[in-house]
């Protein structure tokens, strides 16, 4: 029996070898982060009892968050899944489209609902034009073209497509007033995966510019809406470009890892002409942000674009460059255009670098997440009194956490 | 706490064998390690019902010496005992079981009995089952009672067994308790199975849980295929088993690794020919609790009648139905597996000369059957189910979800159904049959042929890649539970 235990016994040894160093490494990377949650958790007036559960839950997030070399693990699993052929990740937490880009979905049996959050649009359209506020429901793309995406076989699809037509019918019929990216891309050639990031369920920079320039004319074609110095701030030969080679992990691809995904080119954009501009960010409890100077001093964080941090990170993804991604609340104003309109997106990320580059025709542009906006959104819209309130998401987004305003039919 | 997750792997394990081992000089030290440690693994998941795990502890202790105290009165230690056993059975009635009652209740008299929101302990099942192993073992004079209550609460709460079994009988665990030794074969066995246990867990089962989970909801959305109700029912099927057996081997593995030999649990169940034969080698500890504890006792099928064996088996399977979760999906279950032993029974199946193919497919059916209305969140959605499952009026046969799934886990349903059979005993009796016939010719002395085993070139190969396979094993499935990949954790409802 000897041989047949020596075998298990260079198990165990090698076991053991693996097992305690990488214990140790583990340990020493989770250790402050350890320390804080006790520290946090106990530091309450709550009794210590109480706080056992909360503490146990947040030590074992901190230890499945913070592993040594964690990312390393992360690209082992997305190459076993690439040399598995797998074109589904992780229970559809991503799937991989023939092209190689990547997509969220779901399994559903057809569209869903939009009763309701069609009816919150409409009040907020009642309510904002009592404010004296032209409004607009602004349909981003969902990143499945139908037609040109290819899903193998079996994989689902969520409608979010026919979700986003079933929504634009339902306000049209209500007459608010919509306008539908995904045509003005079908009309310009533009809707196509090329425009996507593969690792990203974002439309590209250069996408969301040209969206930007479509939103400017579609404006003035419906109000007559006086964009200053139009022709100037919409053509792209008066913006820099630069493009970072290779740089950009998506949100996607930061869960499966590049080897799964792959890396791709992020441009970034801004302009060449001069600019002022003060930027005020806040979310929920975080500090206030505020920043001042030209387009690309205030509105764009920069630091983004190094590739300094770590790119596993959501906080680093490149995307965030434009007003530090999904503040719940931010204020623009553009010291250059003071007769410009006032205008208040209400809106996801999709809409953020287009957000960005509208505002040098606007004198101030304000923008909500109601994903992480601790305010009232009816307050702010009967307040404020915009020229103008878009509200605009992705297809996928057209649930009511995205819709939480208006939700009394008396207001 | 689970076994698959980091805390336990990079955290809990390593502390616990360093602790363990760094009182190497004493076993009432090292014993004590494995108390604090078990009672600090199950408030780890539940901080509150550790006092629930340790009031069990000191009233079943105090009932232990009461019991051994009036031994020679029988009617006293009789009395001692049902008392033990309503407190043991109460507090599982109380936790797992009240809700259900009542809602039950309120539903069959119209009634409206506030349903108590209780949150059930995990492992209740499992330790309160311990419980009542030992004040019978004490009551039948086949143990004496413990007068360590340290001793005592390390065989209630051993953290390899604590959550999930197996179900371990007290006069089996209890001569480990003092007199177990630690060895480097026990040990590396240990690991090895312990790391065998991980690789079925996070690698076939929670893959067979994705299979399975999807389905059931593309069925509950009315959009499933005969071929891929099917396909969800076995996936499921591979799920619990690998799921089960995987806790089992590495709580069998961590056991091995403090010097204890914690039992079997699983043996190849779906190689099995009858029903019968499944539960012998299906959560073995659970149909031998049964067995000794109530089958036995009510006489089993040593009785004057078959009526009363009927009876005997009812009462067993039902019991074990029921033990699984308060829902009447588990109770149908059991009834089911009542039905068919008791049938098997009856017409003496298993001694039948019905071609084993034929048989094991009877069995696989059953279990399959029974799998799914186990798995199933009520009766109606059971029902739904295998309705799927069989009506080639109304359902489609295939579409192509059914394609997608075995394209996409096709190499996990491959090492499930690989593993469910007993591969390295194949094998080697396969090498085994070799050299016999190596033996045979070479005309070499028995006492050679282990040695000759030793020498075979797959034998040598397997036995040099044995420890890197295991390893990568381990790193995968780290990987797995670094990417925070889908783990479910089954035992909730037990």
């Amino acid at each position: 029996m000897k041989r047949f235990f020596s075998k298990k016994i260079v198990t165990a040894i090698l076991f053991l070898a693996v097992l305690f160093p990488l214990s140790l490494f583990n340990f020493k990377t989770a250790y402050g982060y350890l320390k804080q949650n006790v520290q946090t958790d106990f530091g309450t007036k709550k009794s210590h009892f109480s706080q056992v559960q909360t503490t146990v839950t947040d030590l074992n997030a901190t230890i499945n968050d913070k592993v040594y070399q964690k990312y390393k693990y992360i690209e082992m699993y997305g190459y076993i899944q690439e040399l598995l052929d797998k074109k589904e990740i992780n229970n559809f937490e991503v799937v991989k489209a023939d092209d190689g880009s990547l997509h969220y979905t779901y399994f559903t049996s057809g569209t869903n609902p939009v009763d309701v959050i069609a009816t919150r649009m409409e009040r907020l359209n009642a309510a904002a034009k009592k404010a004296g506020s032209k409004v607009m429901y602004v349909m981003t793309p969902d990143k499945y073209i139908k037609g040109k995406t290819k899903f193998e076989t079996g994989i689902p699809y969520n409608y979010a497509n026919e979700t986003a037509d079933n929504f634009l019918k339902e306000l049209q019929k209500n007459n608010v007033d919509t306008l539908d990216f995904r045509q003005l891309m079908k009309d310009d050639g533009k809707y196509t995966p090329d425009s996507f990031y593969k690792t990203d369920h974002h439309w590209k920079v250069q996408t969301a510019f040209w969206a930007y320039t479509k939103f400017v004319d579609e404006l003035e074609k419906k109000y007559g809406f006086v964009f200053p110095n139009k022709e100037e701030y919409t053509n792209i030969n008066n913006f820099n470009q630069i493009t970072y080679k290779d740089s950009y992990m998506g949100s996607m691809a930061r869960k499966e890892g590049k080897l799964y995904s792959g890396v791709e080119d992020f441009t970034f954009i801004y302009p060449k002409f001069d600019t002022n501009y003060y930027f005020y960010a806040q979310t929920g409890g975080a500090s206030d942000l505020n920043t001042q100077g030209r387009f690309e001093q205030a509105l764009t964080f920069n630091s983004l674009l190094s590739g300094g941090g770590d790119p596993y990170d959501a906080q680093n993804d490149k995307y965030f460059t434009y007003m530090d991604g999904n503040p719940g609340f931010v204020e623009i104003n553009n010291f250059n255009e003071p007769k410009g309109a006032k205008v208040l997106f209400i809106k996801d990320s999709l809409m953020v670098p287009v957000a960005s580059f509208f505002s040098l025709g606007c004198s101030k542009v304000y923008m909500v997440d109601p994903r992480y906006y601790a305010g009232n959104i009816d307050d702010l819209i009967k307040k404020y009194k915009f020229d103008y309130v878009f509200v605009s998401y992705t297809p996928q987004n057209l649930t009511e956490e995205f819709f939480p305003f208006y939700k009394d039919a008396k207001k | 706490m689970t076994f698959a997750s980091l805390s336990f792997l990079f955290y809990f394990l390593p502390a616990v064998l360093v602790l363990y081992y760094l009182f190497f000089f004493s076993r009432t030290l090292k014993n004590i390690v494995l108390l604090v440690c078990s009672l600090m693994f199950y408030a780890w998941g539940e901080p509150k019902y550790v006092i629930l795990l340790i009031l069990s502890i000191v009233v079943n202790y105090i009932f232990g010496i009461i019991i051994d105290l009036s031994k020679n009165r029988k009617h006293a230690a009789k009395f001692w005992l049902v008392f033990g056993l309503i407190f043991n059975l109460s507090m599982l009635f109380v936790f797992k079981y009240l809700s259900f009652v009542t809602k039950n209740l309120n539903y069959a008299t119209g009634g409206d009995i506030k349903i108590m929101d209780i949150a059930l302990p995990i492992g209740i099942s499992f330790f309160t089952f311990q419980a009542i192993s030992y004040l019978v073992d004490i009551y039948r004079k086949d143990a004496k009672a413990q007068k360590n209550i340290l001793n005592f609460a390390l065989y209630l709460s051993f953290f390899p067994k604590l959550t999930q079994g197996p179900i371990m009988r007290y006069e089996t665990f209890e001569p480990q308790i003092l007199n177990r030794k630690e060895t480097v074969s026990k040990f590396s066995s240990g690991v090895c199975m312990f790391l065998v246990g991980l690789g079925k867990k996070i690698l076939i089962a929670n893959n067979m849980a994705i299979v399975a989970d999807r389905i059931i909801e593309i069925h509950n959305m009315g959009q499933s295929t005969i071929s891929l109700a099917w396909l969800g029912a076995i996936a499921y099927t591979f799920q619990i088993y690998f799921d089960f057996s995987g806790y089992s081997d590495m709580a069998v593995g961590l056991g091995l690794m403090f010097g204890f030999k914690l039992d079997r649990n699983f043996n190849y169940p779906y190689i099995s020919k009858s029903i019968s034969e499944f539960w012998r080698r299906w959560h073995i500890s659970l149909g031998s609790w049964f067995r000794e504890y109530v089958y036995f006792p009510l006489g089993g099928s040593r009785v004057k009648n078959k009526d009363i064996m009927i009876r005997n088996l009812a009462i067993v399977w039902i019991s074990t139905g029921i033990w699984h979760g308060a829902n009447w999906t588990f109770l149908i279950w059991g009834v089911i597996n009542f039905v068919f032993i008791a049938l098997e029974k009856m017409f003496q199946f298993e001694k039948s000369k019905i071609p084993n193919f034929i048989k094991h497919m009877y069995a696989m059916f059953i279990i399959i059957m029974g799998w799914v209305i186990f798995r199933a969140n009520s009766l109606t959605e059971a029902g739904s189910y295998i309705g799927d499952m069989f009506n080639f009026v109304k359902v489609k046969l295939y579409n192509d979800y059914t394609y997608m799934f075995l394209k996409e886990f096709g190499v996990f349903f491959f090492a499930a159904i690989l593993f469910s059979v007993p591969l390295a005993a194949i094998v080697n009796n396969f090498m085994a049959k070799g050299i016999l016939i190596r033996n045979t010719i070479d005309e070499k002395p028995p006492f050679e042929s282990h040695s000759l085993y030793m020498q075979a070139p797959l034998i040598k190969l397997i036995n040099f890649i044995y420890p890197f396979v295991l390893m990568l094993l381990f790193f995968v499935c780290v990987t797995y539970l670094v990417k925070g990949s889908y783990n479910p954790f089954i035992y909730f409802k037990f």
